[in-house]
């Protein structure tokens, strides 16, 4: 079949965007993920990379695909140093780390760390506490007394309204700890 | 000249263009997209050192030949752990300033039991998780004298 100057050009043009969008489709419509399983999954390493033996750095981000820090390793010259990773959104964050004063926490959280799960040492006899916090507001505090010699175990919990039930132990909220002292 | 002809160079000119061209603003997923080789670093161990060259962060393998998260303090000691160990449980450790372990959340056995262990002075004083084996949850608190009170299940 013949056709003429313009009707052929028309096909290779046509043709050109055809080949153009069918090599690129994987690009222009990527496979479907973002659920839990595809989250628990580590992403693939490609083979072939050359691998260094060692790396240094003051600073270490990871970056996603469209440039936001997913996870970022750093210290600071107070002395603390640590990890965080988060979303693009910034709506959820884990932190893990250690404070200048010596003291390492984690840290599990919405963006603005007002609803959060620490798990952290603190105090003079670097007790382990785990405290739980919605809204702003404390709700659970369970760990070692940071305050009485023997360290006992205690879990107090906070309804709502802000009162106040030891279930073990004994736990002193106050920041200054002088309930005990 | 054939319309099926004039097609397949077109084709042809498309894919080729397609290999030098990028897509702008074409959507890429992180963990589903293979990593360029500019996009990727690969190496045995990862430091984060500070002015003074102190380590602060060690991505690595431990002496296990597991993976693991080491964070230092000012004075040099690992005060927070974050890897597997030798039989591929996972664990996140606090320390205290003798390196000692204070917080552990972890697995453990085959069945990956979750468990949370805290310490004072070297001697556990609170484990709370799920049996190993009926993985039922339980809570057991220890004295300073090293007395174990059940509060509920068994460990």
């Amino acid at each position: 079949m013949s056709i003429g100057l313009k009707g052929a050009a028309a096909v290779v043009a046509v043709a050109i965007v055809l080949g153009f969008v069918i090599a690129k489709r994987h690009e222009i419509w990527p496979a479907r993920t973002g659920n839990p399983a595809s989250f628990a999954a580590a992403p693939q390493a490609p083979s072939g990379l050359p691998v260094r033996s060692s790396v240094r750095a003051r600073e270490i981000a990871i970056l996603g695909a469209d440039g936001s820090v997913g996870v970022w390793l750093r210290g600071a010259p107070e002395g603390s140093s640590g990890i965080w990773i988060g979303n693009a959104q910034k709506t959820a964050v884990i932190e893990a780390g250690v404070h200048g004063n010596g003291f390492p926490f984690l840290l599990v959280s919405d963006g603005a760390v007002r609803n959060f799960g620490l798990g952290r040492v603190d105090g003079a006899q670097a007790s382990p506490i785990l405290v739980f916090r919605t809204d702003d507001v404390v709700r659970l505090v369970f760990g070692l007394s940071m305050t009485e010699p023997s360290a006992p175990p205690f879990l107090v919990q906070y309804t709502a309204d802000g009162r106040r039930h030891e279930v073990i132990g004994r736990y002193c909220d106050r920041p200054d700890r002088l309930c005990v002292r | 000249m054939s319309v099926i002809v004039l097609a397949a160079v077109g084709m042809i000119i498309g894919h080729w263009l397609a290999e030098q061209l990028p897509v702008p603003h074409a959507r890429a997923d992180a963990w589903s997209m293979p990593a360029s080789r500019a996009d990727m670093l690969s190496t045995h161990r990862l430091e984060v050192v500070g002015a003074d060259g102190r380590r602060q962060i060690v991505m690595g393998t431990s002496a296990e030949g597991s993976p693991g998260i080491w964070v230092f303090d000012r004075n040099g000691k690992v005060r927070l752990s974050i890897g597997l160990y030798g039989d591929n449980n996972a664990s996140v450790v606090l320390n205290d300033e003798s390196e000692r372990a204070v917080q552990i959340f972890r697995t453990v056995g085959e069945r990956s039991a979750p468990v949370l262990v805290m310490k004072s002075q070297g001697r556990d004083r609170i484990v709370m998780g799920l049996n190993g084996s009926s993985q039922d949850p339980f809570l057991t608190l220890y004295g300073a004298d090293g007395s174990k009170q059940s509060v509920f299940g068994h460990d």
